[in-house]
C-alpha cells in the first residue's frame, strides 16, 4: 500500500471513530435527558397530590381535587376548617354550583337572591355500613325563617371536606314549605323521648339528624299506612336520640317518637339499628 | 466507553429508577394536564345553562305547575303525579305541555287528571268526550298499542307497553311523547350501554340541542327504573350539543312524585343536581335500569324482546343500561325505535 493510501485509510478510520463517538455521546445524553424528564413528571405528580391536600381560609377558596372515575373531571372539595357554621358556609360558597346558582333565574337562584343562608346542619345516613353519604344541609330562608331552598353538600368526615350535592327548591306541598328547618330541635327531640318513652339521653352523646332509604314499594308508598313523617330524604331528616337504655329512639319531623322497628326502611337495605352500638 | 460516558449512563439509570420509585409512591397516576384540571376547577362564571326555560313563570313552570311557594297555586295543576305509578304519564305531560308552551299555544294537559283516572285503573281512563278529562292514559290504551301487541297476558299496566311493566315502559313514554307533541317533534328512546359518564353526556346533549323551535326537555328513567323525571337542561363549561369535551357541572331535575305522600328521591319537585350526585346516587343514575323484582322487565314483544322466554333469551334491552327519552330530528324512524349512544337505530336488543 502506498503512503498516500495508508493516510487515506487512517483518515477514514479517524472520521469513523469520531462519528461513532458523537453518536454514542448523543445517545447517552438523550438517555440522561429522558431520565431527567421522567424525574420531572414524577415530581409533578407528587406536587399535584400535595396541592390536593391544601385547605382554604375563610377568604379564599382552595379546592382539593379528588380523582374520579373520569380522570378529566376531578371533583373539587373544600375544607370546613374549624367546622364552625361560618366555616361550613364559607366552604359551601366556594363550590362552583353555589357561585353559578347565584347568577341564574331558576327557583334556586330566586331563593338565593331573595333569602339568606341559615345555620348548616349535619345529616347522617341511618347506618355507616350501607354506602350512603353524610351531608351538610344549608337552608336558604325567607324573612319568616321558612326555607326557600335546601342546599346539600357531600361531607367526608375523615378529610373534613365538602363537595356540591343537590340544591332543592322548597315548593308546593313539601313539608318544609310551612316549617323551619329542621322542624324539631335537638333539645326538643331529647325532651320528647324523655316524656313519651321515659328514657333519658345517654350521657355525653348528642342526638343526630339521619335519613334512610324509604320503603316505597307498591303496597306501602301511598295510602293510609304510608309513612309521612320524614327521614326518607336528606332534606327531610329525623332525629335519633341515644337512650340511656342503650337503644336508639327516633323522633320524626312531626315530633312523634319511635323505636327502630317503626321506621319503614326499604327492605333491600339493612334494617334500622336499635342498639346504639350500631351507627 | 470513556469514564465520563460510563458515569453519564450510570446517572441516567439511577434517575430512571428514582423516577419509577416516585411514580409508584405517588399512586401510579400520570399528572393531569393543566388545561383539564383547569376545566373542572374553572370558576363558576364559566358555567352556562344549556336547555329549556326553567325561569320563574317560564316554560317548565307552566308545563308542570312547579313554582315558588305561592298561595294562589291551583290545587289541580299539571303536577304532581296523580297516582302512585303515574310518573310515566306526568313526565310525558310535562314535556308535551312544554312544547305547546314554546309555540305560544295553550298547554293541552293543564291538570293532574289529564294523566289518568284517580282510581289508577287504566280501563277507566277517559277521552275528553262528554265533559270528561282528556287523559294521556286513554290515548295510550287506545291509540298506541305496539305492532304485534298488546303484550300477551299478563299484560303490563298499559296496552302501550312492550314489557310487563308495573307502569309505563320506556317505549310507551317515547311513543306517547311523540304522539301527543306538536307536529314535527320526534322522540325516541336513547339507550346508553357505555357507562354513566357517557350516558350523562348524551342526556346533557339531548337537553342542550337547539331544535328549530328551541330546546326540549329529556325524560330520564331513574332510581334503577323505579321512577321517571324530566331534565330540561344542564350547567356546563361549554355546550355539550356542540362539543365533546364540555364539563357537566349539574343538571336541572323536575320530579313529579307527590312529596305529600312522603319524601321520595331528593324530596323536592325541582332540584339542581350536581354531576357527582347524578352519577353516584341511588336516586338518579348511580345504578342502571333494573328489573326491580319483575316490576320493570325487558320487552317481551317486538324486535327488542329480551330475556328468558323471548327470541333473545340471554340478551337485555333496557336492563343494565341507562335509558332516556330525547327529542331528535329523526323523522324517518318511528317512535317505536330505540337509538343507541351513537345515535344509531337499534335493530335488536
Amino acid at each position: 500500500m502506498s503512503r498516500s493510501a495508508r493516510k487515506k485509510t487512517r483518515r477514514r478510520a479517524s472520521v469513523s471513530r469520531n462519528l461513532w463517538r458523537t453518536l454514542r455521546l448523543t445517545a447517552i445524553l438523550s438517555f440522561v435527558c429522558l431520565a431527567v424528564f421522567a424525574i420531572g413528571l414524577a415530581l409533578m405528580q407528587t406536587a399535584q397530590v400535595a396541592v390536593g391536600q391544601s385547605t382554604q381560609t375563610a377568604t379564599t377558596c382552595n379546592p382539593t381535587l379528588i380523582a374520579t372515575g373520569n380522570p378529566a373531571q376531578p371533583e373539587k372539595w373544600f375544607s370546613i376548617n374549624s367546622g364552625s357554621a361560618a366555616d361550613i358556609m364559607s366552604a359551601a360558597q366556594c363550590t362552583d354550583m353555589f357561585q353559578s346558582a347565584l347568577q341564574g333565574n331558576d327557583l334556586i337562584a330566586n331563593a338565593l337572591q331573595n333569602g339568606a343562608l341559615a345555620t348548616p346542619v349535619l345529616v347522617k345516613p341511618y347506618r355507616q355500613d350501607v354506602g350512603m353519604a353524610q351531608f351538610w344541609v344549608v337552608p336558604v330562608v325567607a324573612k319568616n325563617n321558612l326555607p326557600l331552598a335546601l342546599l346539600t353538600f357531600f361531607y367526608n368526615p375523615q378529610t373534613r371536606l365538602i363537595h356540591e350535592g343537590e340544591f332543592d327548591a322548597v315548593t308546593g306541598d313539601m313539608f318544609y314549605v310551612s316549617h323551619a328547618f329542621p322542624a324539631i330541635s335537638a333539645n326538643s327531640a331529647v325532651a320528647m323521648v324523655s316524656a313519651e318513652q321515659h328514657v333519658a339521653a345517654a350521657q355525653g352523646q348528642q342526638p343526630e339528624l339521619i335519613y334512610f332509604p324509604g320503603d316505597f314499594s307498591n303496597s306501602t308508598r301511598v295510602g293510609p299506612n304510608a309513612w309521612h313523617a320524614g327521614g326518607t330524604a336528606v332534606i327531610d331528616p329525623i332525629w335519633r336520640v341515644p337512650g340511656a337504655d342503650g337503644t336508639w329512639h327516633y323522633v320524626d319531623h312531626n315530633g312523634t317518637t319511635h323505636l327502630s322497628a317503626d321506621l319503614p326502611v326499604d327492605p333491600d337495605f339493612q334494617v334500622m339499628p336499635s342498639d346504639t352500638a350500631t351507627k | 466507553m470513556r469514564v465520563l460516558e460510563r458515569r453519564l449512563v450510570f446517572l441516567g439509570a439511577a434517575l430512571l429508577i428514582l423516577a419509577f420509585a416516585l411514580w409508584v409512591a405517588g399512586g401510579r397516576r400520570f399528572p393531569t394536564p393543566a388545561p383539564q384540571n383547569g376545566a373542572r376547577a374553572a370558576s363558576a362564571s364559566t358555567l352556562t345553562y344549556y336547555g329549556g326555560d326553567i325561569s320563574a313563570n317560564g316554560g317548565m313552570a307552566v308545563a308542570t305547575g312547579v313554582e315558588a311557594t305561592n298561595p294562589s297555586r291551583p290545587t289541580n295543576g299539571p303536577w304532581p303525579q296523580f297516582v302512585r305509578n303515574y310518573c310515566f304519564l306526568a313526565v310525558v305531560q310535562a314535556v308535551v305541555n312544554y312544547q305547546y308552551w314554546v309555540q305560544g299555544a295553550a298547554i293541552p294537559f293543564p291538570h293532574q287528571d289529564n294523566q289518568g283516572p284517580a282510581d289508577g285503573i287504566a280501563g277507566d281512563s277517559t277521552s275528553g268526550a262528554n265533559g270528561t278529562p282528556w287523559q294521556i292514559l286513554y290515548d295510550m290504551q287506545n291509540f298506541m298499542v305496539p305492532p304485534g301487541g298488546p303484550v300477551p297476558p299478563p299484560t303490563g299496566y298499559t296496552l302501550a307497553n312492550i314489557a310487563r311493566d308495573f307502569g309505563g315502559d320506556p317505549r310507551a313514554q317515547a311513543y306517547a311523547t311523540w304522539y301527543e307533541a306538536p307536529d314535527q317533534h320526534y322522540y325516541h328512546q336513547y339507550i346508553y350501554h357505555n357507562g354513566v359518564a357517557a350516558g350523562t353526556y348524551g342526556l346533557a346533549r339531548g337537553a342542550a340541542i337547539s331544535h328549530w323551535d328551541g330546546n326540549s326537555p329529556d325524560i330520564a328513567i331513574v332510581n334503577h327504573a323505579l321512577h321517571s323525571v324530566v331534565i330540561p337542561g344542564v350547567w356546563a363549561t361549554a355546550n355539550p350539543a356542540t362539543v365533546n369535551n364540555a364539563t357537566i357541572d349539574s343538571l336541572a331535575v323536575y320530579n313529579p312524585w307527590d312529596q305529600n305522600w312522603g319524601a321520595y328521591l331528593n324530596g323536592a319537585y325541582y332540584a339542581r343536581v350536581s354531576y357527582s350526585a347524578w352519577t353516584t346516587s341511588d336516586w338518579w343514575w348511580g345504578p342502571t335500569y333494573n328489573a326491580n323484582n319483575g316490576n320493570d322487565p325487558d320487552p317481551v314483544i317486538g324486535i327488542y324482546q329480551a330475556g328468558p322466554g323471548t327470541s333473545h333469551p340471554t340478551a337485555h334491552h333496557w336492563i343494565g343500561n341507562y335509558v332516556s327519552i330525547q327529542r331528535d330530528e329523526d323523522a324517518v324512524d318511528s317512535a317505536e325505535f330505540s337509538l343507541n349512544e351513537n345515535g344509531q337505530v337499534m335493530q335488536g336488543p
